[in-house]
């Protein structure tokens, strides 16, 4: 099978056109003149996007676009802070073959439409002819519970199709967040890209957090309120986890924004023994919230992790998902805000050593509110985790 | 180094530990994720779907589906895992390995590894998935026709441990959607009923029976068939293509499933074409001992149709019959006069024609029968002169445009002064300007009314009026014009009580009954006489002068009592203090003028007995607490004086609860325990009613949620009074609707109660029809106490009558039994339970359970008990009488 082409680039200009056109060239150029067969733009909000994706399409032409805006990105190495600019990648046509579909009003029936979604994907590509596939999907993730999306994608593609990708950024805002389908820019919806293919697809994930607590019950739930864990006011434990770790430890980290500390999440234990990251908060009025609701009765235990953990987990991920691909060209990743809130002065690292690690194959990314990385069974749907797939 | 290595075998032992702990956790925890799935309010299919997907996430299953034997193979109805195209929906996989064991023995079956047979075990769809472990979980005991199927990629296997919980929660998942199927079918079916019953002509009611059938045992296609000797038409069909055209006879050899259907029975099956395959069901409709119709419905995957789809189909049939003959009679009406009084003459409603004019073009023969008027010589007579001449201008209104008037009720005159209610319901005949009059003689019913209206407006003792009618009464006098002012006069029978301790309580209400006498003599006949219950009498004076003529006849009262009374034996001496008031008509309230003169009774009894004192305007104004009372009022809830008492409901035959009946408390910080019946109507007044009701039902909602965690009340309901003051806020649905949810509460298990007296308000319709569709239900408080229209209850979505406590105390005498009978009479024909309020004796309990009341609260369960208390009641039953 012949080695799929791939090119990539980035601006900064502050003018959408200018950057959308920089960056699209770039990638166009790195293709070698092989004809594109899919585009993928992650872009700052700080870009008037109808400007930024017709900038895009006036050097790709209509070749299927999908993208999401970003809280940073990782390209080649580089880092791209929040707030600073656009990478654009194009996949050559010819190794895979691309179906991209996009759904809105996601939020009013979630799993409907991620049953939508990858109908639309799945049709798009021409139906499930190849013998093996993987769906990459991008979503507004602040439009619901987006472990019911992959539910109902898991309805369409069955176990046979592992799924990757990220909930769209706005530059750690939180004023919203967006995909990208063609030249739409689209808020409450989702893009997918269904990838058919003739050798093995593989969606692998790794966070590095370490458990600091024995096993819990979550106990009550409301929503994306946890209330109570072993039958006590879940603040009150979250809150003394986190005091008795950071008094045990000599060097502690701990991101935070508005109040968020994102040193310590919640680990959802998962059938085969690991963690599933849930991110969870208190806030100013003293209730322990998640960004997925946590399911009652669930075994959790605190986590948290140090720089070095965050570091060593993205190199594993790179490696495992590398494992037995034959001749890839590009890996995408996906990885959390939170992340880069707690890598703090080394956020840049995290882009460096990936791509390091990846050698001759090119690394696409960017930070995210929620990553996609389903392998086994429904659940993939995770926080403050570094997901990703080697095409 | 000794520290050190004694260090390490410490972290190894906590690791060991911790993972241990992991294991643990996370393995009680499934159970109970999955049974909250499972107590979870959704539709069947959303219910399915939700447990695969959260078994799926606790065993890491990548397939977890449901699946149903059908012509020997399984076919997947359900899964999560498996792609939406696949085959395993439609042709199915091969009945065999695990699957087929699991079926044959009804135990479930788990392989994993070598153990796994990739021929028999796995299906072809996953081959290529490769699983490494698979368990077979029957839906039910052995025989069952229904699997649960996990498949894993991991060899690691379901554990042992949990192969019996799956067992149990393939059997609830069963049970829960079994049952949440039937429900959803007796929704669809009280719809359908009626829907069907509206179609007057053949055609379209078989086009509608095909549009409704599909729905209602979930096929993708229905037809009707209509039998006609040896063989059938297809009269409707939901999809025509490849179906025999109308005209086209199919001998009835060729009807699917005919053997069953022409011996009366309905027939489930597989059927492969043409026109199309599938499963069918279908459903004779038997009249003369044979098939006359027959309806089908089709699913296309092959889904078998189970017992409770047949059911539904057979009732759904009985239905269609049901409107078949309505049909065929309202054809027949139409065919000939002749044939019209064919049919009117067997029937025992009386038929009428009238003409433009509204005289009587025709009158059945019932007519006689009923009413004694001879159909001939009513040929002629204008309707609206046998009618009341009370009652003529609804019945001519009705006349004049029939289409605005369903139904009107009037009297007819049947001789010299004897009258007869009747109700009508009025039918245009299109094109001949004449009416169809359809009547029945409604006589019991508005006499049941009137007895009912009686009871409301006074007091069973004295027969005086109470003090629902002094409130009507004062309310109209208050607000007519005139010069002249309206008085009040509260009046306290001083040492009653000891009467009543000496001598008894018969001769308390003897006593009662000589004073109502002696008092009806000493009031104008204008005044209204009142008791309030215990010794208060009320005087209502409708006109007159000034606060003079008020202590007029506030002495009169006085002196009317000043010669003893002759009871069981010897001579008794009452007096009464008596209070009054002066109202200006457009001006004074009737609640304020109410509480003034009680006020001023207070003061007269203060002052010695047999006193009269009238308060003028600044009297009343400072006479009382009461006004402190209305301001604390208004604080007591931020400064959580108010707390809510919790009162069983239970059912009467076995005692147990299923629910309880909110009441609000106040504890005033001076005063002690103020009696609801003092403050609800102070909050009322000042609207503090708004946000006290609202903290109640959130409060209550709340609790609700809590003790439903209790193994066993799953369904615990939760009754609630609604003020009137509440329903006429802005938006007050939608606002009643946020406070259950944002505690957390399922509606369908809140009942709202609200009072007779507002749900004849117009704007409650609107706002009861909005809630229910959201779930919550509704009772109707204190029936029979205010109420006077029964056909009101009809257009509220009440499904709960609390018969009030007065008639419960009452049961012992026939008269009450008697009212009492009526009352479930009316609920058992309208479809509402009944709720008895009240329940002190175990010969209460006994007397409503032989009425076949099956609801019920009082003392002889438990009084109302703070929520600390609910909690041990729940677990222990321990206040509920043996």
């Amino acid at each position: 099978m012949e080695r799929l082409s791939v090119g990539s680039g980035s601006s900064c200009s502050d003018d959408a056109a200018v950057a959308g056109a920089e960056a699209a060239r770039a990638a166009v150029s790195g293709l070698g003149g092989v004809e594109p067969g899919l585009v993928i733009v992650y872009a700052s909000i700080r870009y008037a996007f109808d400007e930024l994706l017709a900038a895009v399409r006036g050097v790709t032409g209509d070749v299927p676009l999908v993208g999401a805006s970003s809280s940073g990105q990782l390209i080649e190495g580089e880092y791209l802070p929040p707030s600073s600019g656009v990478s654009v990648m194009v996949l050559g046509s010819g190794v895979y073959r691309f179906g991209t579909a996009e759904v809105s009003g996601i939020g009013a029936d979630i799993a409907g439409s991620g049953r939508e979604l990858a109908r639309r994907a799945l049709d798009a590509a021409g139906g499930d002819t190849t013998p093996h596939s993987a769906l990459m999907v991008l979503a507004d993730g602040m439009a619901g519970d987006m472990q019911s999306l992959l539910a109902g994608m898991y309805r369409v593609t069955g176990a046979r199709v592992p799924v990757v990708g990220g909930a769209a950024g706005d530059d750690r805002t939180f004023s919203g967040a967006y995909v990208f389908f063609g030249d739409r820019a689209l808020r409450d919806a989702a893009v997918a890209v269904w990838i058919g293919s003739d050798r093995p697809l593989r969606v692998v994930a790794g966070h590095g957090w370490q458990p600091q607590t024995l096993p819990m019950l979550v106990t009550k739930v409301d929503g994306m309120a946890v209330e109570e864990i072993d039958g006590r006011p879940a603040a009150d434990v979250f809150n003394e986890a986190v005091a008795r770790d950071a008094s045990a430890r000599s060097e502690y980290f701990e991101g935070t924004y508005e109040g968020w500390h994102t040193g310590h999440s919640f680990g959802l234990i998962e059938p085969d023994g690991t963690q599933l990251i849930r991110g969870g908060f208190v806030g100013q009025d003293g209730v322990l919230r998640t960004f997925v609701p946590l399911p009652e009765y669930c075994a959790v235990q605190i986590v948290s992790a140090d720089q070095d953990d965050l570091l060593t987990a993205s190199e594993q991920v790179v490696e495992e998902a590398l494992d037995g691909i034959a001749d890839p060209a590009v890996m995408l990743v996906f990885s959390c805000i939170a992340r880069s809130d707690l890598l703090g002065d080394r956020a840049a690292e995290e882009a460096a050593r990936l791509h390091k690690a990846a050698g001759q194959v090119a690394t696409f990314g960017y930070y995210t509110y929620g990553e996609f990385a389903r392998s086994n069974g429904v659940a993939g749907y995770h926080n403050a985790t570094l997901t990703a797939i080697a095409l | 180094m000794s520290g050190q290595h004694e260090a390490d075998r410490l972290r190894e032992q906590l690791a060991a530990a911790t993972a241990a702990t992991r294991d643990a956790y996370r393995h009680t925890s499934r159970l109970i994720r999955v049974l909250t799935v499972l107590g979870r309010p959704s539709s069947p299919a959303e219910l399915v779907d939700e447990t695969l997907n959260v078994l799926s996430q606790i065993y890491a299953a990548d397939v977890a589906a449901m699946v149903q034997t059908t012509g020997g193979r399984l076919r997947v109805t359900s899964a999560c895992g498996i792609p939406e195209r696949d085959a395993a929906y439609t042709t199915g996989w091969p009945l065999a390995g695990g699957a087929a064991e699991a079926l044959a023995t009804g135990r479930v079956v788990a392989r994993t590894g070598a153990d796994l047979d990739p021929a028999a075990d796995l299906p072809p769809t996953l081959a290529d998935l490769a699983p490494g472990s698979a368990c077979w979980v029957p839906v039910g005991e052995a025989g069952a026709d229904e699997l649960l199927v996990m498949y894993r990629l991991s060899e690691a296997g379901f554990p042992p441990g949990d192969l019996p919980v799956l067992g149990s929660v393939a059997a609830r998942l069963g049970l829960a959607v079994e049952a949440r199927r039937r429900s959803a079918a007796v929704e669809d079916l009280a719809t359908f009923g009626h829907r069907l019953s509206s179609r007057l002509d053949l055609p379209s009611l078989y086009a509608e029976a095909v549009r409704l059938l599909p729905t209602l045992v979930d096929a993708d296609h229905a037809g009707v068939a209509r039998v006609d000797g040896d063989v059938a038409y297809l009269c409707a069909a939901s999809d025509v293509s490849g179906t025999p055209g109308p005209g086209e006879p199919i001998p009835l050899t060729d009807l699917i499933g005919w053997d069953a259907l022409r011996a009366g029975e309905p027939y489930a099956g597989q059927y492969d074409g043409p026109p199309v395959g599938g499963s069918v069901l279908a459903v004779p409709i038997v009249r003369e001992g044979s098939p006359t119709i027959v309806l089908y419905a089709l699913r296309r995957d092959h889904r078998p149709f189970r017992r409770d789809a047949l059911e539904s189909a057979t009732i759904f049939g009985t239905y269609v019959s049901g409107a078949m003959t309505n049909a065929e009679l309202y054809r027949a009406l139409g065919r000939s006069e002749n044939q019209l009084r064919l049919i009117t003459d067997s029937v025992s409603d009386l038929i009428a024609v009238v003409d433009a004019e509204g005289r009587f073009g025709y009158a059945s023969p019932s007519h006689e029968r009923e009413l004694g008027l001879v159909p001939q010589a009513l040929l002629g007579t204008a309707v609206i002169d046998l009618v009341h001449t009370a009652d003529r201008p609804a019945l001519a209104a009705a006349l004049a445009r029939p289409s605005d008037a369903a139904k009107v009720e009037y009297r007819l005159g049947i001789g010299e002064d004897s009258w007869v209610w009747v109700e009508s319901a009025l039918r245009p005949v299109p094109d001949e300007g004449t009416l169809v009059l359809s009547s029945r003689v409604i006589d019991e019913r508005r006499r049941l009314e009137d007895e009912l209206r009686r009871r409301a407006t006074h007091d069973p003792l004295t027969d005086l009026a109470n003090r629902a009618l002094v409130g009507e009464r004062l309310d109209a006098a208050l607000g007519r014009d005139g010069d002249d002012h309206v008085g009040l006069l509260f009046c306290d029978l001083d040492k009653f009580k000891d009467v009543n301790d000496r001598l008894g309580h018969e001769a308390g209400d003897e006593l009662l009954v000589r004073v109502a006498d002696r008092l009806r003599g000493c009031v104008r006949s204008v005044d209204l006489l009142a008791r309030f219950g215990g010794d208060e009498f009320v005087v209502l004076l409708d006109g007159i002068a000034d606060l003079d003529g008020v202590t007029d006849i506030g002495d009169r009262v006085v002196r009317a009592l000043e010669s003893p009374f002759w009871l069981h034996g010897e001579w008794v001496e009452v007096s009464a203090s008596v209070g009054g008031v002066l109202g200006t008509r457009g001006r004074s309230q009737a609640s304020a003028m109410l509480r003034d003169a009680d006020a001023a009774m207070y003061a007269a009894k203060n002052a010695g007995r047999g006193r009269v004192r009238v308060f003028d305007e600044d009297a009343s104004q400072h006479s009382l607490g009461r006004l402190e009372l209305r301001s604390d009022l208004a604080q007591a809830l931020a400064r959580d004086e108010l707390t809510i008492h919790y009162q069983p409901i239970v059912e009467l035959a076995g005692r147990r609860i299923i629910g309880f009946e909110a009441l609000c408390r106040w504890t005033h910080p001076r005063h002690g325990p103020v009696p609801p019946d003092e403050f609800i109507p102070l909050a009322e007044e000042t609207g503090a009613i708004v946000g006290i009701g609202e903290w109640v039902l959130g409060e209550a909602c709340r609790r609700l949620v809590e003790w439903q965690r209790l193994p066993g009340y799953e369904h615990l309901r939760m009754s609630v009074n609604l003020s009137p003051v509440q329903l006429e806020q802005p938006e007050a649905a939608g606002h009643t609707l946020g406070v259950i949810a944002a505690a957390g509460a399922n509606p369908s298990h809140v009942w709202l109660e609200i009072t007779e007296h507002s749900s004849i308000r117009q704007d409650v319709t609107a706002f009861a029809t909005t809630l229910r569709a959201a779930g919550v239900h509704f009772a109707l408080d204190d029936f029979g106490m205010a109420y006077s229209n029964l056909s009101h209850l009809k257009r509220l979505p009440v499904e709960i009558l609390k018969i009030d406590k007065s008639f419960v105390d009452g049961l012992a005498a026939d008269t009450d039994r008697g009212i009492v009978r009526a009352v479930l009479g009316i609920a058992d024909s309208l479809g509402l339970a009944v709720v008895a309020e009240g329940i002190e004796t175990e010969e209460q309990r006994a007397e409503l359970l032989g009425l076949d009341c099956q609801q019920g609260q009082g003392y002889l369960f438990s009084r109302p008990i703070p929520p600390e208390e609910v909690v041990a009641l729940l677990r222990t039953g321990s206040l509920i009488a043996a």
